[in-house]
């Protein structure tokens, strides 16, 4: 795909320069599974972002004493390395603090744990003062340090007693997975900081076996989409055991993703597709609006119980479509009856939700022509797919669960079904 | 849209420019996305978890 030369600014900016979109990029995102120039696009633009967001930060940092040394840290890297400013910059929880610190002027001693983990992967013998939580100082891509009875701790190079940070690598029908897997990273989980859960060599196997299965199913049988995970996927988070996220990701932390333990390697491997398509389409968001700003109108999201903003139903439509395309797929591969069964249940119920949620928007007004081209997209993608037969059990099923869905939405929704402009379809 | 067209977009590429340069421009277009970074920061923490499913 040809790459956009980005375009010059305006005459007074000498070397200001903005992204751009090639609408062959959109299309190829909208689609479906993302070639890796599309992804590329998408990185290349994220990263503008988090250096925009670091320049604004360095702005609020300049009457900050206590950020000096990580200010002055970080540009030297940037200047030697900026192979390595990219690399800790774009870790997703580093996305993810950043949104936080801009937005409240708090938290910026992660600046210090940033610049020390940009210092020691470029190999330079600096000393910082970096934060301790919970017994640990984090090296954000390189590592957590434990520290005892100390809120700070002093990074002179490569730390003793460094525990590594777990990088997982494998490569199936010649396609490459290579994440890290998250454990210890205060703002791995998107929101408040968290204390580190590190996984020990037991549950490290345990993670490395699931997501190696995951990969080897994604990459034989969904090869377009293992393509665009091995460009596009960077960070996998373990949800701490006993709580069961089944997937989450984040505006601000692209290429990252966090859930619990699986039952099995297609569970797995369906949230992978699945999340990476909210990580791509909140990257579409930061470059092109989806929707209009202003519209407060709430709509029927058949896979949620609770009313949505145009955005929320436009994410559910964007991110099934692929899970329908991922079970249209997999059921055909599978031998036990049950996982047949759950597969084609799976496959059948998921494009009911989308084909009704692409229906209800049909009169939406609150969609810009990109929104209504994410919807066509969408449309085409379905389409194809409930041209697929099921079997007649699970027909019967998938209409008796959405028949529930939606009466049970309406039942728990009828108070706020005035005044907030909640949206269904008509029947 | 037609198929040839890049769509334009508000985003300045940052990716090719030393920070410590960028720390020391004066250019008013990128002072003026930085003051934006803060407004869009807040919005975009707002809906920092996006798909959070039991």
């Amino acid at each position: 795909m040809r790459m956009p030369a980005p375009s010059r600014i305006s005459d007074s900016s000498d070397f200001v320069l903005t992204h751009k979109l090639p609408v062959a990029a959109l299309d190829d995102i909208l689609a479906g599974p993302a070639c890796p120039e599309s992804i590329g696009v998408l990185a290349a633009s994220q990263y503008s972002l988090r250096r925009l967001r670091v320049l604004a930060l360095l702005d609020r940092c300049s009457q900050s004493p206590e950020c000096e040394r990580a200010v002055e840290i970080l540009l030297d890297v940037d200047h030697r390395r900026p192979d390595i400013t990219a690399n800790v910059l774009m870790h997703p929880p580093a996305g993810v603090w950043l949104v936080r610190a801009l937005r409240s002027n708090t938290e910026l001693g992660y600046l210090n744990s940033l610049a020390a983990a940009a210092a020691v992967q470029a190999g330079l013998p600096v000393e910082i003062d970096v934060p301790v939580h919970d017994g640990f100082a984090c090296l954000p891509t390189v590592g957590a340090i434990p520290v005892t009875d100390a809120t700070v701790t002093t990074i002179r190079g490569r730390p003793d007693g460094l525990v590594p940070a777990i990088r997982h690598q494998v490569e199936a029908n010649g396609i490459s997975l290579d994440v890290h897997i998250e454990d210890s990273d205060p703002y791995r989980e998107f929101g408040e900081p968290q204390p580190p859960q590190l996984l020990d060599a037991h549950q490290a196997d345990a993670w490395r076996r699931q997501i190696t299965d995951a990969w080897r199913l994604t990459a034989e049988r969904h090869a377009a989409y293992a393509h665009e995970l091995s460009a596009g996927l960077s960070t996998l988070v373990p949800i701490a055991y006993g709580r069961q996220i089944a997937g989450a990701s984040s505006r601000a932390a692209f290429g990252g993703l966090a859930l619990s333990t699986k039952d099995d390697a297609a569970k797995l491997a369906e949230v992978l597709v699945h999340e990476l398509q909210h990580s791509k389409l909140n990257a579409v968001l930061d470059l092109l609006p989806l929707v209009d700003d202003d519209s407060e109108a709430r709509w029927y999201a058949p896979w949620r119980t609770d009313p949505r903003p145009l955005i929320g139903v436009l994410h559910g439509i964007y991110a099934f479509t692929s899970v329908v395309e991922f079970w249209h797929v997999e059921r055909e591969h599978l031998v036990d009856p049950d996982a047949t069964r759950n597969a084609h249940l799976d496959f059948a119920y998921r494009r009911h939700q989308v084909r009704e949620a692409i229906d209800n928007l049909g009169h939406a007004d609150g969609l810009t022509k990109f929104g209504r081209r994410l919807i066509e997209a969408a449309d085409l993608r379905i389409t194809v797919c409930e041209k697929a037969e099921v079997p007649a059990g699970i027909r019967r099923e998938v209409a008796r669960l959405t028949e529930k869905d939606r009466a049970d939405w309406l039942s728990r929704n009828k108070s706020q079904l005035h005044g907030v402009g909640v949206t269904v379809r008509p029947d | 849209l037609a198929d040839a067209d890049d769509l334009a977009t508000e985003l300045i590429d940052l990716t090719a420019i030393p920070l410590g340069e960028l720390n020391r421009c004066q250019d008013p277009v990128l002072a003026a996305a930085i003051r934006r970074a803060f407004d869009n920061a807040a919005h975009a923490h707002a809906s920092a978890i996006q798909d959070q499913r039991q």
